[in-house]
């Protein structure tokens, strides 16, 4: 969108300050009556009102517009931001601009500040691409720009363009050629809405047709090789109830994007094979998402993801044991670092109370060791806690799935496919 | 030399500055020639590393300089004349050059490439002004010599306060 550059046109401090030290030595010559004074004082003055009738009066008429390309993207890929600029005046303006980005927007291209020389009756355009290193729904506000004569005596502060929204969203892995199949029936108690209608969608096998079989069930195709009818046998999906538990506590960015990677890979995988889903974040606040099926929820669960912010204890709260008690039959896969001791003791606790608890944890034994003693010596303390933590929960029968920082999701499906869904 | 003597020296060279405005040691006696030595060098250091603090303290020392040692206005108003155009110049472009030197390799279409560009267009307007402010400074050198009382500073401020005038509206007048 194109608008007019909002100006606010001032004389800056180095005018302020040529002028009264030539007005000061101006009278200070006179009282002394020395001619130095008043001809250095005559020098200052007369610079003064040299510049400010030949330098161009800063921007009458500049249109700016502001372009974020593209406005949706995700992590740790790059985004471009073009400013475009119109000078309609027979003047040539020098510009001075700075980009106020957010702090996890890097930029890659082009630089955070620079200068654009503008000659009359031209436009120009400047391009920085930024790689946003977190997800999250970010404002760009508008550059602030200085437009000033050639000596920096005048100066016009002002906006170019308007403020720009940019989301970025988790990393979503494709998980379609791992199927997630379940050994057992649905274990709930009465109806609920499926995402499949009639007796089921996917191809079983072709049998002889029986009186009673609807006529689009028969293949026609097959029917015309066989002297008898032949009708389409289908299977219905077994559909899960899943919970996930995210854990954002802590401040370290490659954990946070890890949890945040899983769960909205599998959010979107479970969904997309027709599961109902539910999410719960624990961060700087406790979000929830009521367990649902289909594409709406999907977005529900992105945007959650998204907007979550990180921090907090992860203390299990009174909030969180509620909305675990009122959560219907389903199994509970939490995602987390565990690194937080209160996130292993809510862990714990809601073991007590769910027995269907799937935990899928880093595991950081695979990194690479890095040549300081102390930080290597920090990090196997830190493995062998962990060690612990995974060992304890698997002889309380909770099931632990452990992931390298760097490896794809697809590296746990084996242990996903095996876990003891149903008892 | 004792300790009591040379306090005595020292009080002595305050008192003659102080009240009498006379130099009377070596040292104060010198002062002209500090100062210009003092110049030269603040100058040669300015030019070299194009940094305007030491032009500014080269301009002070200039104005003291020239007003301590009563030097002829003929020599004293270019001489400052310059060196505040080369205050005001490297200052001015102290921002393209912050800006050129923290760029971050990009497309051609980052216009902080076009820092010669920059630079080149600064130069022209610089030297104008500067040739204009030095015309400026050699009249107010002749004119007070030209004037009925020569050498009178009332007379030398109304001059300066007419040509300021008169530059503003000129040069008004012209841009129009």
């Amino acid at each position: 969108m194109k608008q007019k550059a909002r100006e606010n046109r001032i004389w800056t401090t180095r005018a302020s300050a040529t002028v009264t030290t030539g007005f000061v030595m101006y009278w200070i010559g006179l009282a002394t009556r020395n001619v130095h004074l008043i001809v250095a004082s005559g020098i200052l003055l007369s610079f003064v009102a040299i510049e400010a009738t030949i330098s161009a009066t800063p921007a009458d008429e500049l249109s700016v517009s502001r372009r974020v390309s593209p406005e949706r993207t995700t992590e740790d890929n790059p985004v471009s931001i073009r400013t475009s600029l119109e000078n309609r005046t027979q003047k040539r303006y020098l510009i001075y601009v700075n980009e106020m980005l957010p702090k996890r927007l890097n930029i890659v291209q082009g630089s955070h500040s620079y200068l654009i020389l503008l000659e009359p009756e031209s436009n120009c355009e400047t391009l920085n691409a930024v790689k946003p290193t977190f997800r999250g729904h970010y404002v760009i506000p508008a550059a602030y720009a200085e437009i000033t004569d050639d000596f920096g005596l005048r100066a016009r502060r002002t906006r170019l363009g308007n403020q720009a929204y940019l989301s970025v969203l988790p990393p979503v892995e494709d998980l379609s050629n791992f199927p997630l199949e379940t050994r057992s029936s649905q274990p709930e108690i009465g109806a609920f809405r499926s995402g499949s209608v009639g007796v089921g969608t996917e191809f079983f096998g072709i049998r002889d047709y029986l009186p009673g079989d609807e006529w689009r069930h028969i293949n026609w195709k097959a029917s015309a090789r066989r002297p008898t009818l032949l009708s389409n046998e289908y299977e219905r999906e077994h559909v899960t109830n899943i919970y996930l538990l995210v854990d954002l506590t802590g401040e370290n960015l490659d954990h946070l994007k890890w949890s945040t990677r899983i769960a909205s890979s599998l959010a979107t995988y479970l969904l997309k094979t027709r599961n109902r889903l539910g999410l719960i974040v624990i961060g700087e606040s406790i979000s929830h998402v009521k367990i649902e099926g289909g594409r709406r929820q999907l977005l529900r669960v992105i945007d959650k993801l998204i907007t979550a912010e990180p921090g907090g204890t992860g203390e299990l709260s009174i909030y969180l044991q509620h909305t675990v008690e009122q959560l219907p039959p389903c199994e509970i896969m939490i995602i987390s670092p565990l690194k937080n001791e209160n996130i292993i003791k809510t862990i714990t606790t809601l073991h007590e109370k769910r027995e269907r608890l799937c935990v899928i944890g880093l595991d950081e034994s695979q990194s690479e060791p890095s040549n300081d003693l102390v930080l290597d010596t920090s990090r196997l303390i830190r493995i062998l806690k962990q060690r612990a933590t995974v060992l304890r929960f698997r002889n309380s029968s909770i099931n632990v799935i452990e992931l390298p920082v760097g490896s794809p999701l697809s590296v746990a499906m084996p242990s996903l496919r095996e876990r003891p869904l149903r008892h | 030399m004792k300790a009591h003597k040379r306090n005595l020296i020292a009080f002595r060279i305050v008192l003659h500055v102080l009240f009498l405005m006379i130099p009377s040691y070596f040292v104060v006696a010198s002062i002209g020639l500090w100062l210009v030595i003092a110049i030269w060098g603040l100058g040669l250091i300015a030019v070299v590393s194009l940094n305007y603090w030491p032009g500014y303290i080269a301009m002070l020392a200039t104005l003291v300089g020239g007003a301590v040692s009563n030097s002829p206005l003929i020599l004293f108003a270019p001489a400052f004349c310059l060196v505040f155009m080369f205050v005001i110049g490297t200052s001015s472009i102290a921002k393209h050059w912050e800006v050129a030197t923290h760029l971050i390799s990009g497309t051609s279409e980052n216009v902080s490439q076009l820092y010669s560009s920059c630079i080149r267009r600064f130069a022209k307007v610089f030297l104008f002004v500067t040739s204009l402010a030095l015309a400026l400074s050699l009249a107010y050198a002749v004119l007070p010599t030209l004037a009925p009382t020569p050498a009178d500073p009332t007379t030398l401020a109304v001059y300066v306060a007419i040509a300021l005038i008169a530059i503003a509206i000129i040069l008004r007048l012209a841009s129009n």
